[in-house]
């Protein structure tokens, strides 16, 4: 079983406004996929989907070869756009509420992570900056030992010292058995990091190709290739 | 290390890792680290990695004993070959950029004189 992801035919419209328009595409396993397009392209609500807490309106998904459902929750760990933490929790309690709630929870591994990212586990989540709350929240994600990983903008507020250890710590975790679906607009970010492109454009696909492959035919980087497919999208 | 980000990850990474082995910062014979560890340290994802591995495996420059490791290739033909592809590399580009900066074959020599007597 080596897709992880499939999609076939997936349409879905919010207020009458058709924001994902017959997406078919399939994430191999094992491979760190950016999801990369202008705002409102509809990545976030993609991943909505695939987390199940939007309903497509037709269409197919497939999460490890499940329907979605309550099963392929469980194979997902997401991080999402916006902090659901509880304000009044401390980190730890945070931690602890993770572990409670996921059984693939490695506390060892969250310890690490605080180490890694600089967390104080006795601080307020209320009091959190911006980068710190994304901090916290990949702390969490990454501490799950699962099969996919689906991350909504998670480097934007964060610096960039924070950010090379970050990406670090998302390498060694991406150790071959997991996926990790990405969107971001910090393409200098993660250009070496990715495997796989996935363009989206008001609802469309516009192309999914490897990014090794877009640099040997293209002689550019995925930066410039983005600038230069969404200028002319 | 810096990525040209226009080039394939895997060509730059293969380059730098047979500019060890010329410069012998990896000797032959000796066993080179596993591609997890190779891709944290190039900070790279696996898969970029692997594919980097496989095509030095490919050109015989490193060569791979199962269950036990990865190890820079002994025969000295192929340690020779590296190194005089990238002389030859180098040497290129010197003299097509001296003769686009206007240079004559004797003017080159001369400059290449005087720099090497430094």
């Amino acid at each position: 079983m080596n897709k992880i992801v499939s999609v076939k035919g997936l349409n879905k419209k919010i207020n009458k406004k058709q924001i994902l328009n017959n997406l078919s595409f399939e994430i191999e396993k094992g491979r760190i996929v950016g999801l990369l397009g202008p705002n409102g392209a509809g990545k976030t609500t993609l991943l909505k989907i695939l987390m199940n807490i939007y309903h497509k309106d037709s269409g197919h998904v497939e999460i490890c070869g499940l329907p979605l459902g309550y099963e392929t929750k469980q194979h997902i760990s997401y991080m999402p756009e916006n902090n659901h933490l509880f304000p009044w929790m401390k980190i730890n309690d945070a931690i602890q509420y993770y572990n409670d709630m996921f059984s693939d929870f490695d506390i060892k591994r969250a310890d690490e992570l605080c180490v890694i990212l600089n967390i104080n586990k006795e601080e307020n989540i209320s009091s959190l900056s911006k980068g710190g709350k994304e901090r916290l929240l990949l702390m969490l994600t990454f501490a799950r030992n699962t099969n996919l990983y689906l991350l909504d903008e998670p480097i934007g507020g964060i610096d960039p010292l924070t950010r090379k250890k970050l990406i670090k710590t998302i390498f060694s975790t991406a150790n071959g058995e997991c996926t990790i679906l990405i969107s971001t607009h910090q393409l200098y970010d993660v250009e070496t990091l990715l495997d796989d492109v996935l363009f989206l454009h008001n609802g469309n696909l516009i192309l999914l190709d490897s990014a090794e492959h877009i640099r040997e035919e293209c002689g550019k980087s995925l930066e410039e290739y983005y600038m230069e497919v969404f200028e002319n999208a | 290390m810096k990525y040209n980000t226009t080039v394939p990850i895997y060509l730059q990474i293969m380059d730098r890792i047979k500019k060890d082995i010329v410069t012998e910062v990896l000797p032959k014979g000796e066993r080179i680290s596993s591609v997890r560890v190779l891709a944290e340290q190039f900070e790279v994802n696996l898969n970029t990695m692997q594919r980097a591995c496989s095509e030095l495996e490919r050109e015989g420059v490193i060569f791979t004993q199962r269950g036990v490791g990865s190890f820079v290739t002994n025969d000295e033909a192929v340690l020779n070959a590296l190194k005089e592809k990238m002389s030859g590399s180098l040497v290129k580009t010197f003299v097509s950029e001296m003769k686009e900066l206007g240079y004559s074959e004797n003017e080159m020599y001369e400059i290449l004189k005087k720099e090497l007597k430094k």
